[in-house]
């Protein structure tokens, strides 16, 4: 089924998400929509699965103009999107998933549509067993299940709306083959992503998307991977980033002794870890391991069982005492719009929300929105508009914010989860900059990340987590892809 | 039209003048529905409520109790708890400041209602506290535990009034000694209209929770606790604390309808000393969307309109029951408006 988007506009406020964007999709194709955060992407698939409408342009699916006014008439056409978070229900089976979806269901299912449901679960999940309960089943795997949720609503135009940025490794190279798969059976995807790699290994076609304009597209197949960055982020070139010396202090600067804690699904048994000041210890692991937890402990976010976190030998956080407000440490929790922002809340708000308790009673808002522009300015969050509730944000500019407010004043200890999540490759490299111009003026830096390339070109040190416990700690000499994924999958050393 | 609308006064104003309007057209047609002249009866609700001088003392008698009851839902409403408890706090202050009254019936009134006010104060305080605590240590619900320590407090009341409190020589009727004059809220005149002191706290704490709640420190972390209490604790603002807090904090207000109930309009404690006030003023918070200043005007029409069903049912023989029916008009149809109002706005 051949898609074409004609002139496309569509302006949120004082925001032209999309201005004027013509766009064609053949059948059979994959397509990887590329550009930087905000660049109006999301925007422009959502308008062609009726999730918005448009303000102007046209839809065409061979050849005949159609009004998709929902995502109901969009799935009629054959159109399905797979969004960043999930409409699956955990407390439910796959099977069971796949039968509420399905068209015209029934109230009462017998055996012939179960097979049905059934059939494509086969073929693009064959690892997925239908009687698990989703809450059991991985990141990789649920997206699978809301793959071929679409999938059984006969979708003919698949978007995946940056679909690898949640994944580990291996699930990235599944679903790789599994785009391949559906381009072969004649259905056309368009894969949102910010990663090279999800280009080089399945795309034919890019189109690269900045400011709400369509800038460029190109054949991808054959193209190296200069001119793809080229591509992305037009003429500016990366410059490297600039990595710090490895500490020369043999003194930790923050100690995480014997932490314990738990959670309903998972625990953490004892996690011990130094810092030295200027240190960046990178934390590996596949997702769901505990990395959220540690990095809640690390932070006094949660109620440890046991044992305490030390701040240059002083116990910052203990069973008996957790300060998370301290201004010395600064945290970059997963999720910001749920974990690190409070949506309904002023962009300036939000930004001054680590000093909140020392302001006077009656503060001078003006001043905090004149202090929350010029940092949204430094930080490039757009809309620069500190008085906009920050849940309006697009999901890179929320990131930025929180980097923005966690690491514009210096600390004594970082702890980065997933920070570069969502972001493109300028904005990644402005992050990654700050960590480490933390880190040369003291801080120590609890990095969690999933991006092995990244951590094996910036980590001093690189610790495994591995079912709530330290698999093992490398350091950034010893270190390399398959040590580390030995670890990661099989919590000990090979 | 669109343009029109989008000017910001009209935009502030929409919501209680479209919903104001639509309130009357369902009104309306009801009474007509029912035999009656809407446009007269209307007019008769007016003079019932604000005709003359006795109806209008009427009504503000009654707005005073809506008044700290509606505060009482907004306030915990400002961060995120849902609290149906001002009746039930409403009764306990008034328990516990009668018991003032009854160790020192004879007290002069600088000692007298201070004391029994501090009580009353406290009492709402602890009926507030408890689902508070609840809510913020065991995460139980603090809707259902408000609804539930209403019944509690009431049969309290009953209790105390009906054994050890009764006054023996009010033979059958269970309520305690009237209260002296001391343990009373100070009268109010003005002109041909009075009222107590209790009316001027009652605004001047709204104005001054009004300030608190928007421009304060105070206020935003609120606001924080109520929109992801995770970060909040980012913030260094306990959860638990401020729900203590402000579950206490929102009884004392109630506490105080509690203590005009029985001391100035009752002149006893006694079982009724509560026609709903605590749930009129939930109505009320909602109303105003938990805005302290909106409240005041609310309370005054809810005022008069449970005068008016006094007056209707005098003289137009109207069953009293029609005032339930004007509440809940009057409920739908602000609330309605405003909802089709918020719908058509995101989508604008």
């Amino acid at each position: 089924m051949k898609v074409e988007l004609i002139d496309i506009s569509k302006r949120f406020g004082p925001v032209q998400a999309n201005d004027a964007v013509s766009l064609e999709i053949g059948e059979g194709e994959v397509l990887a929509l590329l550009g930087e955060n905000g660049a109006g992407k999301s925007t422009l698939m959502k308008v062609l699965y009726g999730y918005y409408r448009a303000d102007s342009g046209q839809v065409l699916l061979g050849g005949r103009e159609v009004d998709i006014a929902s995502p109901r008439d969009a799935m009629a056409l054959g159109i399905g999107m797979v969004f960043q978070q999930f409409s699956v229900i955990p407390a439910l089976t796959v099977l069971d998933n796949l039968l509420l979806a399905y068209p015209d269901a029934p109230l009462w299912h017998g055996r012939g549509n179960t097979a049905k449901v059934l059939r494509l679960l086969a073929e693009f999940a064959p690892g997925v067993a239908p009687q698990r309960l989703v809450s059991e089943l991985s990141v990789g795997q649920r997206q699978q299940v809301e793959l071929v949720k679409v999938l059984n609503l006969d979708a003919r135009l698949i978007i995946l709306d940056e679909p690898t940025s949640v994944l580990a490794p291996e699930e990235v190279q599944r679903l790789h083959a599994v785009v391949r798969k559906l381009a072969d059976t004649g259905r056309s995807v368009v894969f949102i992503t910010h990663k090279l790699e999800d280009v080089r290994a399945c795309a034919h076609r890019v189109a690269v998307m900045r400011v709400g304009k369509l800038v460029a597209q190109a054949d991808a197949r054959g193209m190296d991977a200069a001119k793809l960055v080229t591509l992305m982020v037009g003429d500016a070139s990366l410059k490297p980033v600039a990595q710090t010396a490895p500490p020369a202090s043999a003194v930790a600067r923050i100690s995480l002794r014997n932490l314990r804690c738990s959670t309903e699904s998972l625990s953490l048994e004892g996690i011990d870890l130094d810092i030295a000041p200027g240190e960046v210890l990178g934390v590996a692991g596949v997702s769901g391991n505990g990395q959220d937890l540690l990095a809640d402990a690390a932070t006094g976010m949660v109620n440890l069982q046991e044992g305490d976190v030390l701040l240059d030998g002083e116990v910052l956080h203990s069973r008996d005492t957790r300060q998370p407000h301290d201004a010395r440490q600064g945290y970059i929790p997963e999720y910001p719009l749920k974990n690190a922002v409070a949506a309904e809340m002023r962009n300036s708000l939000n930004l001054a929300l680590r000093g909140l308790l020392r302001l006077p009673l009656f503060p001078r808002w003006a001043k905090l929105d004149a202090r929350a522009d010029a940092l949204m300015e430094r930080y490039d969050v757009r809309p620069r508009q500190s008085g906009l509730a920050s849940g309006r944000l697009s999901g890179g500019n929320l990131q930025k914010l929180v980097i923005a407010r966690e690491l514009s004043e210096p600390r004594q200890f970082i702890v980065a989860c997933y920070p570069t999540m969502g972001l493109d490759l300028h904005a990644t490299q402005a992050v990654y900059d700050e960590l480490f111009r933390q880190a040369a003026a003291g801080a120590a830096i609890l990095w969690i990340s999933e991006d092995l390339d990244d951590l094996l070109r910036y980590a001093h040190r690189i610790a495994v987590l591995y079912h709530g416990r330290i698999a093992g700690v490398l350091t950034a000499g010893e270190a390399d892809r398959v040590r580390l994924g030995h670890l990661m999958t099989h919590g000990e050393a090979a | 039209m669109k343009s029109f609308l989008a000017l910001p006064w009209v935009d502030r104003a929409f919501v209680p003048v479209a919903g104001t309007l639509v309130f009357l057209l369902l009104a309306a047609v009801f009474f007509q529905l029912n035999g009656y002249a809407p446009l007269q009866i209307f007019s008769q609700m007016v003079q019932g409520a604000f005709g003359n001088a006795f109806s209008t003392n009427t009504t503000l008698s009654k707005t005073i109790p809506i008044l700290f009851c509606a505060m009482a839902t907004a306030l915990p409403a400002r961060m995120g708890l849902v609290s149906v408890g001002a009746e039930g706090q409403l009764y306990f202050g008034a328990l516990t400041g009668t018991a003032v009254v009854l160790a020192i019936t004879a007290a002069p009134f600088w000692e007298l209602f201070p004391a029994a006010l501090l009580l009353a104060l406290l009492g709402g305080a602890l009926w507030g506290a408890i689902p508070g605590v609840l809510r913020a240590a065991l995460g139980v619900n603090e809707t259902i535990v408000t609804i539930l320590m209403n019944y509690i407090a009431i049969k309290i009341v009953e209790y105390a009034v009906y054994g050890p409190w009764k006054d023996a020589a009010n033979l059958g009727w269970p309520a305690t000694i009237a209260f002296p004059d001391a343990a009373k809220f100070p009268s109010l005149h003005l002109g041909a209209l009075s009222s107590n002191w209790a009316l001027v706290l009652a605004v001047l704490l709204a104005i001054v929770l009004h300030v608190l709640v928007e421009k304060s420190r105070w206020g935003t972390g609120l606001s924080l606790l109520r929109s992801n209490p995770r970060v909040a604790r980012m913030a260094g603002l306990s959860y638990t604390r401020h729900a203590i807090a402000v579950m206490a904090l929102a009884g004392s207000l109630a506490g105080l309808a509690g203590w005009v109930q029985a001391a100035n309009v009752q002149t006893h404690l006694q079982p009724d000393i509560s026609s709903g006030y605590g749930y009129i003023g939930f109505l009320v918070a909602w109303l105003a969307g938990q805005n302290f200043l909106r409240i005041i005007p609310l309370a005054l029409i809810m005022g008069g309109l449970l005068s008016s069903g006094d007056a209707l049912q005098l003289f137009a023989q109207l069953p009293f029951s029609n005032t339930l029916v004007m509440q809940a008009l009057l409920f739908i149809s602000v609330l309605g408006v405003g909802a089709w109002r918020a719908k058509h706005r995101s989508v604008a």
